[in-house]
């Protein structure tokens, strides 16, 4: 009968009292759990994401805009820059890769994205033998009208390859929008699932998007009476660009801001400060919140263990007058402490990773982030050795009271 | 056991008990002796000392005069954390409230005992506890919680684990108070049958007559101890 197994049974023999106190220290553990992984699966899906790319050009207007509208397909896009624009990114030596992206449409919500071919082509930024998008099924875009969808879209909308769909006028879905019947799109490829904001995308090509609103312009002309210009000037929504030099931005943005009409901005600047603003001060908050439901544990493992010791007086004077050590006294109140926080914080760890497994489809459809939902993080560690700290502390007092007590007096207790 | 060394021995004993109208309280303990394997029956009123007695025998009170000596061992001399380590391996307790701990079963109740008094390897614990739960018609009852059980049983279980560290000295603190008549004689006689069998000598509490009167030596407490009010020597 060794002291691990007489603890034990001192924790089953009040059930309830356990129960209650195992979930707080589960509750508390199991929050913190998912703060701190949404917290690192955010920043480094955030970070990741916004990498791949050293600079967006786009409209003049907010940056963080511009970064969210072309790079994560939220938020509305600042307007259109001249075809120009992109023309004179292409040729600049400073740049490695450009990249127009026109957007005006999308399908039940999913933006349609008019895009060159070579996005296709671009490498992982971390990773040089992956693709940035990697075309699960089907194949690439070559016509006009012919679409590759994220993931998301495939499983959200039911369209397969081969299937036929019409955009809608507007980046989000809005009361009244027309439909471009006339101009329907085929899905020829469906991308393999990433986890990031592509898999919520419709690609086409970027003459696509501009034969639908050359053709709406028209319309609009021919209904105010004016002549119709068949050579408008092209525009694009932004350019996506990836610099041969880092360092390069530097000295571009602000020349990009100065010298032309346009502005750039650097996505992993935006998306930093974002974070920091706004999803930082957030996450302190929960992890706030799961380190006093931690403490209120503590207490509570206190509170148990200090009644239960009182409760067991007799039985601790049994066991002096049966030869126990005074530090055997001591050793088996603190390892009921020890042994109530390991199996709140292991049934913690389970509930807060298993919670987010559970909820990690629905978080990557609604917002795109795709996580390791069972990844335990270093600083996780450190968290739950802290709340095991706890523990230990929660059965100190108990203990040294009951290691002080003398067991004569309570021997003779009915 | 050594058969010549006396299984308990209080040379002049002095304890501070208190203050009773500003004046020190004490228990003065006369010298006496208990022979190894000699049974003896403490008797006297309530109140008169007995429990007392036994607690400073056991080493639970230590005198502020005097010295007792357990085996052979001045209790005086040993450190709190030495001074437990003996009691489980040379004494062993049967209480008038049987004591027993209410989370575990019979047979832990034994190896918990077994556990303490370190007297008996590990890999040897549990057959003995067996052995002595059977010995006292409790093989049935191994994994019983004691709320389960009867008076009687629940008695039976602390003698077994009274006696499973081989004790020199089986202190009962009126093991048969709570007792119905006839359980009574029947856990008696058994507390008096494993002290022969083990060897073990038998300082028996109790204010029954009948039943001191049936071991070999009985002592009335009122001629052992005296209350003395008035100065105390510290």
């Amino acid at each position: 009968m060794n002291l691990f197994r007489m603890a034990w049974r001192y924790l089953w023999g009040r059930k309830l009292v356990t129960i209650l106190t195992l979930t707080g220290i589960a509750l508390g553990s199991a929050l913190i759990c998912s703060v701190l992984t949404l917290h690192r699966e955010s920043e480094s899906g955030l970070l990741h994401e916004s990498s791949q790319f050293d600079m967006i050009v786009g409209a003049k207007g907010s940056p963080l805009q511009i970064v969210l509208s072309s790079v994560y397909h939220l938020d509305i896009p600042t307007g259109n820059i001249p075809y120009s624009r992109y023309e004179a990114l292409l040729k600049d030596r400073r740049v490695a890769s450009a990249i127009p992206i026109g957007l005006g449409d999308n399908y039940r919500g999913f933006r349609i994205v008019g895009t060159d071919p070579r996005l296709f082509e671009l490498k992982d930024h971390y990773d040089n033998s992956r693709l940035l998008l990697h075309v699960g099924s089907g194949r690439l875009f070559q016509d006009d009208f012919e679409t590759v969808i994220g993931s998301t879209v495939a499983r959200q909308t039911g369209l397969k390859l081969g299937d036929t769909f019409v955009g809608t006028h507007g980046v989000a879905v809005t009361a009244g929008s027309s439909e471009h019947t006339n101009f329907p799109y085929k899905v020829v490829g469906i991308l393999a699932d990433s986890g990031t904001s592509t898999d919520n995308a419709v690609y086409t090509t970027l003459p696509s998007v501009w034969r639908i609103h050359d053709d709406e312009s028209a319309i609009h002309a021919r209904m105010a009476g004016a002549d119709v210009n068949p050579n408008q000037d092209r525009e694009v929504t932004a350019v996506l660009v990836r610099l041969r030099v880092i360092g390069l931005r530097f000295m571009m943005v602000p020349e990009i801001q100065k010298k032309t009409e346009s502005m750039a901005a650097v996505p992993v600047e935006e998306m930093l400060r974002l974070y920091k603003q706004l999803l930082e001060p957030m996450q302190n908050v929960l992890l706030a919140v799961a380190g006093l439901v931690v403490i209120v544990s503590a207490l509570s493992i206190t509170a148990t263990l200090y009644q239960s010791a009182e409760r067991r007086r007799r039985d601790l004077a049994v066991m002096r007058a049966l030869g126990a050590h005074p530090t055997e006294i001591f050793t088996l109140v603190v390892m009921e402490g020890l042994l109530l926080t390991l199996l709140g914080l292991a049934a913690g760890w389970l509930l807060g990773h298993g919670g987010l497994a559970v909820a990690s489809p629905y978080l990557r459809d609604s917002f795109g982030v795709s996580m390791a939902a069972w990844t335990t993080d270093p600083i996780e560690w450190k968290a739950f050795g802290t709340v095991a700290g706890c523990g230990v502390l929660a059965g100190l007092l108990p203990a040294i009271l009951a290691y002080r007590r003398e067991p004569v007096n309570d021997l003779s207790a009915p | 056991m050594d058969a010549e060394v006396p299984a308990v021995e209080v040379r002049d004993c002095r304890l501070l008990l208190g203050l009773s109208g500003g004046d020190p309280v004490a228990f003065e303990l006369k010298s006496f002796r208990i022979e190894a394997g000699e049974q003896t029956a403490l008797t006297g009123p309530s109140g008169c000392g007995k429990s007392t007695l036994l607690n400073l025998v056991a080493g639970l009170r230590r005198p502020d005069e005097g010295c007792i000596l357990v085996h052979g061992t001045e209790l005086g001399g040993l450190s709190s954390s030495k001074l437990d380590t003996f009691r489980g391996a040379t004494m062993g307790f049967v209480f008038q409230s049987f004591n027993l701990l209410e989370n575990f079963t019979a047979l832990e109740n034994v190896l918990v005992g077994m556990r303490f008094g370190r007297s008996h390897p590990r890999s040897e614990r549990h057959a003995r506890a067996v052995s002595l739960l059977e010995r006292v018609g409790l093989s049935r009852r191994l994994h019983s919680l004691p709320g389960r059980m009867s008076v009687g049983e629940r008695q039976r279980v602390a003698i077994a684990r009274a006696i499973a560290n081989r004790p020199a000295l089986l202190l009962a603190d009126e093991p048969t108070g709570a007792l119905d008549p006839a359980t009574a004689a029947e856990v008696f006689a058994l507390i008096r049958e494993v002290c022969v069998e083990e060897h073990c000598a038998l300082m028996l509490v109790t204010h029954d007559l009948e039943l001191a009167a049936q071991l070999p030596r009985q002592v009335d407490c009122r001629g052992l101890i005296h209350h003395a009010a008035g100065e105390v020597a510290r």
